[in-house]
């Protein structure tokens, strides 16, 4: 059985039809790249995926491990195993960011019928995992994300992806706004989470990201569609081409 | 000159004067001044009015002595003492010998000529810019154009008197359904008084094929204006009405109390601008008008929309808050204002959204600018009524002081009775700012072309609202204030 | 007037020949009382008030003491507006319980008018000049009465120049109670004063106080009103900056749930240069409990620099809730940096759909923001044992707050890992 298969996916914003049809299967273990230019869907997938309700999913199926996601709310699905590291992390003012993630820890483990973490243990596992994404630690006495630099936000992403063990990782631009230094942090957490019993979406725009997360496979997409699968070199095709050449390829059917 | 600029704002406040001051003699018919029964059975008799009307006079009048004259108002340093209603005249005419002129070669070529100083020659503008223009000239209108285009269209523009005469059924549906005659003091005055003004219908389905546009314009001495206003747009009709005026140098206050009713059915769209130029007194606040205003706008039908625009820069004293009332479902209000105040000025201006409706949305953008003595005053309601699920306001309300003698004052009401409801305010107050001022300055701009590029960018989201003609002239008139205040 | 002859007999004998005391009370009954006609009372109804022949004594203590506990403070404790000798600490040095007839509330109402004629045990507190107050000053007002009774509170704090104290004001009212208390806090050059009221009532219990403040040049003053209970809870918040750069933070926070009303009328008046002043005022609504807010900032002509944020923000929790704002400015100086912000609305969805994407369950995620949104204003309370208790009665008021691990308020209070 696969992590997850995608099968003829559409969505709807307000009306508009802004997927129009994905197919696509991650087995555990590996690392999908989903590239495209702006507007082609890209955030919407990572969105539909995570729940958001603002998309209406009009035909199509996913399913996670065999049970469809499609029928559960956003906090189930985040609880069976789907992880969404936002591109605009939100701001949460007056709600410390170790008391939520707490929270979350704990509404997986007893999801997977372990027990609750008390104070310490979940500490433990902070000052583990902290490292791992160069987190200062300081960060978590502060509301959820509020003052945070955009290159925190991001890491604060990975860290928590870190605590909460997630099977399917759904990476939404995560490299967007981060200069090289931040970019390399952020993807040597990403590649020490990588397991043979996990599997990736890394939602990009620009290929720079996957030379530091290098992916197995990578899918184009344009306006709705993958226009395009391949190994990573497509990526590095894309580089030098641009999408123009995808989405003219796309265009006259060839 | 001196390098400080705000020394210089200081300069400017005091020693601009009124650019566009000037008067026109032409004879007037005029009542003698004094108000009761028999004034306005006068009125309703030389306007061959229908009984009905009559009685809707009668009915405010009798209301309105009943009324006590508002003093709610913020009016720190200019005590605002009672009116003397009985020494105003409520009826002038331009005299001419028969009735009114039916083209643009019967008018008074003296009028024309007024029309020219203040650079809004009818003919040409009304050529030129496409503009159909019904012209008040003290109480009566003495010219429109493009009757014609408008009524292939279907639309009726004409004077509220022929609208009277003419499509009765019509002006008697609607007068007074959104602002009743006993709806305040100056309301009620003008229900029992009002001389002439527009009316506007615009059929269903009919996108006015132009913008329709008035010049008001008080000129003879002692005289009230009582302009009353009425647009209908049916189902799914629009239309886009400009208001502008401006006044003569007086000596003496005049009365400028003005009611617009605005009534959008089923997907209809109205869109009324503004530009008020009133004479506003002079330095020390001698003379100027008192302009109270009543307007209001009824999104009647779902998915209606009523947007506002207004640039206030004249008059002594200024009491406006032209208002929607968003009844049907998924109606929507706005209101965009700039207000000017200096000298001895007083604007107290904003607006109401009253959010009956459900998914009913309001934006409320205000610009308040003091300088010299001015004080200028916001004052607006945002009610949420408790069936209007999921409204929405955003109100950004901004002032900007330059001296140190003027006053920037904001007094919002915020309602809520329904928890689906997103309300925001926000407001700012700050001075012209000395580094922005600087800056510009040392990239060569002089303090008073900085000035004038700092007010039109803290204007702009107003501005940009104003059908294009508008817009120009809206942003002279602030720019020649401005030119003064450095001399 | 004439059915309340006890409580009118009670007031004369009251006042007994004090001239101020003899003012307001010809004041209160000059005007008697407001109509909602009256802008300042637009959204309050006192009219349940009309009539009620209240007693000025025979309150008593409550049953049950849950007073705050404050390590090192030093407690007063007052029943029905009377100081409690037995059950208080010995008086410190500076604080005495005497007359009073002169006021800093510049702009009386009828509950100041009130509670300056029937208050003949004003407790006076004085920090001498240099002098810091090492604990809290804890003042306990208890008042039980099954009969109306009104409880007239009052306490004068003169802060001397560069002195600094801390004043907890905890009033815990039951049954049929009229509380109105009035502190007036004036903070010399460069001192400093923490001032915080904590209310707690039964659903009949109505508190209508006034918190003045006056501060001169380099003072710092903290004020806030946290009202938890009670049937309607009214706090005018009124503050003078008075000297150059005095500094004052008025924060307010009001739950209701039932159909109980939470009102702050407050005005801030910067009268003299580079003065500023931060206000927050927030309010949780379940049911059919109402929220009016009225905020005045004024600028006096010569104020410059200047600087003043006035925030009110309404979470409304159900469709019978109702909140009313009116944040105002009047300024006459030029150059001035003034801004308020309202909003009103249910908590935001963004943050609850990043919440249940961490697997956060809907009702956890709903009761986790709304605790949010009312613990921001509680974050500045001193000492911080006050806040923390603050935190767990808001905790145990709030829509949802038993979904919370009690950790939530307190996080920092964590034992550390090793």
């Amino acid at each position: 059985m696969s992590l997850l298969e995608i099968r003829n996916l559409h969505a709807t914003v307000e009306g508009v039809e802004i997927l129009k049809g994905i197919d696509l299967t991650i087995e555990a273990g590996s690392v999908h790249s989903i590239m495209g230019p702006n507007g082609s869907g890209k955030s919407t997938l990572a969105k539909v995926l995570a729940g958001d309700e603002v998309y209406e999913v009009t035909e199509g199926a996913v399913l996670l491990d065999g049970e469809d996601l499609l029928e559960m709310e956003a906090d189930e699905r985040a609880r069976s195993g789907i992880f969404m590291a936002f591109q605009y992390p939100v701001e949460i003012p007056g709600v410390s960011t170790k008391y939520f993630l707490r929270a979350a820890v704990n509404a997986v483990r007893s999801h997977r019928g372990l027990d609750p973490l008390d104070a310490v243990g979940f500490l433990k596992m902070v000052k583990e995992r902290a490292p791992m994404v160069d987190l200062d630690p300081t960060l978590l006495d502060r509301s959820v994300n509020e003052g945070f630099s955009g290159g925190e936000k991001k890491r604060a992403e990975v860290f928590q992806m870190a605590m909460l063990e997630p099977s399917m990782c759904v990476l939404d631009e995560t490299d967007s706004g981060l200069d090289i230094d931040a970019l390399k942090v952020v993807a040597d957490g990403v590649n020490a989470l990588r397991s043979p019993d996990r599997g990736f979406v890394v939602i990009t725009h620009y290929q720079r990201l996957l030379e530091y997360i290098v992916p197995d496979h990578v899918h184009v997409l344009v306006d709705g569609r993958i226009a395009r699968s391949g190994g990573k070199e497509l990526a590095f095709e894309l580089e030098e081409k641009g999408y123009s050449w995808i989405e003219q390829g796309s265009a006259c059917g060839c | 000159m001196s390098d400080d600029p705000n020394a210089l704002l200081d300069t400017w406040a005091e020693t601009s004067d009124y650019r566009w001051g000037f008067t026109t003699d032409i004879e007037s018919e005029t009542l003698p001044p004094g108000l009761d029964e028999d004034v306005i059975r006068k009125i309703s008799a030389i306007k061959r009015e229908p009984e009905w009307m009559l009685q809707f006079r009668l009915d405010a009048f009798a209301h309105w002595k009943t009324m006590p004259e508002p003093d709610w108002a913020h009016f720190p340093d200019r005590p605002w003492g009672p009116l003397d209603y009985q020494a105003i005249s409520y009826y002038s005419a331009p005299k001419t010998d028969a009735d009114r002129p039916k083209s643009l070669d019967e008018v008074d070529p003296k009028l024309l000529e007024t029309y020219e100083k203040l650079g809004i020659p009818l003919e040409e503008r009304a050529a030129l810019a496409g503009v159909a223009v019904d012209a008040v000239f003290d109480s009566v209108s003495v010219a429109t154009t493009f009757r014609d285009t408008l009524k292939e269209a279907g639309v009726i523009f004409c004077s509220f008197s022929e609208a009277v005469q003419e499509y009765p059924e019509l002006v008697q549906k609607y007068l007074g359904s959104v602002v009743p005659s006993k709806d305040n003091f100056f309301a009620a005055l003008n229900a029992a008084v009002f001389t002439d003004g527009s009316f506007v219908f615009v059929p269903k389905g009919v996108a006015c094929p132009m913008e329709l546009s008035t010049y008001f314009r008080i000129n003879a001495m002692n005289t009230g204006q009582f302009e009353r206003t009425l647009i209908v747009c049916d189902e799914g009709a629009s239309v886009s009405y400009l208001e502008g005026c401006t006044a003569p140098q007086r000596d003496e206050n005049q009365l400028h109390a003005a009611v617009v009713e605005l009534i959008a059915e089923t997907d209809a769209t109205i869109k009324y601008s503004t530009i008020q130029n009133w004479y506003p007194g002079d330095e020390d606040g001698k003379g100027g008008i008192y302009n109270f205003v009543t307007k209001r706008g009824l999104c009647r039908g779902d998915r209606s929309h009523i947007s506002w625009t207004q640039v206030e820069t004249g008059s002594a004293i200024t009491w406006k808050y032209p208002s929607c009332v968003l009844k049907g479902d998924d109606s929507s209000g706005e209101f965009y204002s700039v207000a000017l105040t200096n000298m001895r000025q007083q604007a107290d201006t904003g607006t109401k959204m009253v959010h009956i409706g459900r998914n009913t949305t309001s934006n409320i953008v205000s610009k308040g600018i003091s300088a010299g003595h001015g004080q200028n005053t916001y004052r607006g309601l945002v009610k949420v009524r408790p069936g209007a699920t999921n409204v929405r306001n955003f109100t950004q309300c901004d002032s900007m002081l330059m001296g140190s003698e003027c006053g920037a004052h904001t007094f919002p009401v915020i309602e809520v009775e329904n928890d689906t409801a997103i309300v925001e305010h926000e407001a700012t107050t700050t001075r012209i700012g000395e580094d922005k001022i600087f800056y510009l300055n040392q990239r060569g701009l002089t303090t008073e072309e900085a000035v004038s590029m700092i007010v039109n960018g803290f204007c702009r989201e107003v501005l940009a609202e104003l059908p294009m003609e508008f817009a120009v002239e809206a942003r002279k008139l602030l720019e020649v204030s401005l030119e003064d205040s450095v001399g | 007037m004439t059915t309340m002859t006890r409580f009118a007999d009670a007031l004369m004998a009251a006042v007994n020949g004090d001239e101020g005391r003899e003012a307001a009370l010809a004041r209160f009954n000059d005007r008697g009382w407001p109509t909602r006609r009256d802008e300042a009372f637009r959204y309050l109804d006192l009219r349940p008030l009309h009539g009620v022949d209240w007693a000025l004594s025979g309150a008593q203590r409550a049953d049950e003491c849950v007073g705050l506990e404050l390590p090192g403070a030093i407690t007063l404790v007052f029943v029905g507006g009377r100081f409690d000798e037995a059950a208080s600490d010995p008086m410190p040095e500076g604080v005495s319980i005497g007359n009073c007839h002169d006021s800093i509330a510049a702009d009386v109402d009828p509950f100041t008018d009130l509670c300056l004629a029937a208050c003949d045990q004003t407790l006076h507190i004085k920090i001498e000049a240099e002098v810091s107050l090492s604990g809290p000053l804890h003042i306990v007002h208890e008042t039980r009465s099954d009969e109306p009774m009104l409880s007239a509170q009052r306490c004068v704090i003169s802060a001397q120049a560069n002195s600094s104290c801390v004043v907890v004001e905890s009033i815990r009212l039951e049954g049929n109670v009229l509380c109105t208390p009035v502190t007036e806090i004036s903070a010399a050059p460069e001192a400093r004063v923490e001032f915080a009221r904590i209310i707690d009532g039964t659903e009949d219990a109505w508190c209508c106080g006034t918190i003045a403040v006056r501060a001169e040049a380099d003072a710092v003053v903290h004020a806030s009103a946290i009202p938890f209970g009670g049937c309607v809870n009214r706090t005018r918040l009124e503050s003078t900056l008075a000297g150059e750069h005095a500094h004052v933070d008025l924060r307010g926070l009001g739950v209701a749930g039932g159909n109980r009303h939470v009102e702050t009328v407050l005005s801030v008046r910067h009268a003299a240069p580079d003065c500023t002043s931060n206000m927050l005022f927030k309010h949780v609504l379940g049911d059919t409990a109402r929220a009016s807010f009225t905020g005045r900032i004024n600028v006096d002509e010569g104020a410059h620099g200047t600087d003043a944020v006035q925030t009110s923000r309404n979470m409304l929790l159900s469709d019978g809730a109702k909140a009313w704002s009116r944040p105002q400015l009047e300024i006459y100086a030029d150059d001035v940096k003034c801004t308020h912000g309202s909003t009103t609305g249910r908590p935001d969805a963004e943050a609850d759909f990043y919440l249940r994407a961490r697997g956060i369950d809907p009702g956890t995620t709903a009761s986790l923001l709304v605790w949010a949104f009312a613990a921001e204003v509680l974050d500045e309370l001193e000492p911080s044992a006050l806040r923390v208790q603050a935190a767990s009665r808001l905790l145990d008021q709030l829509p949802g707050g038993d979904k919370l691990d009690p950790t939530v308020v307190a996080p920092d209070a964590e034992p550390d890992a090793t």
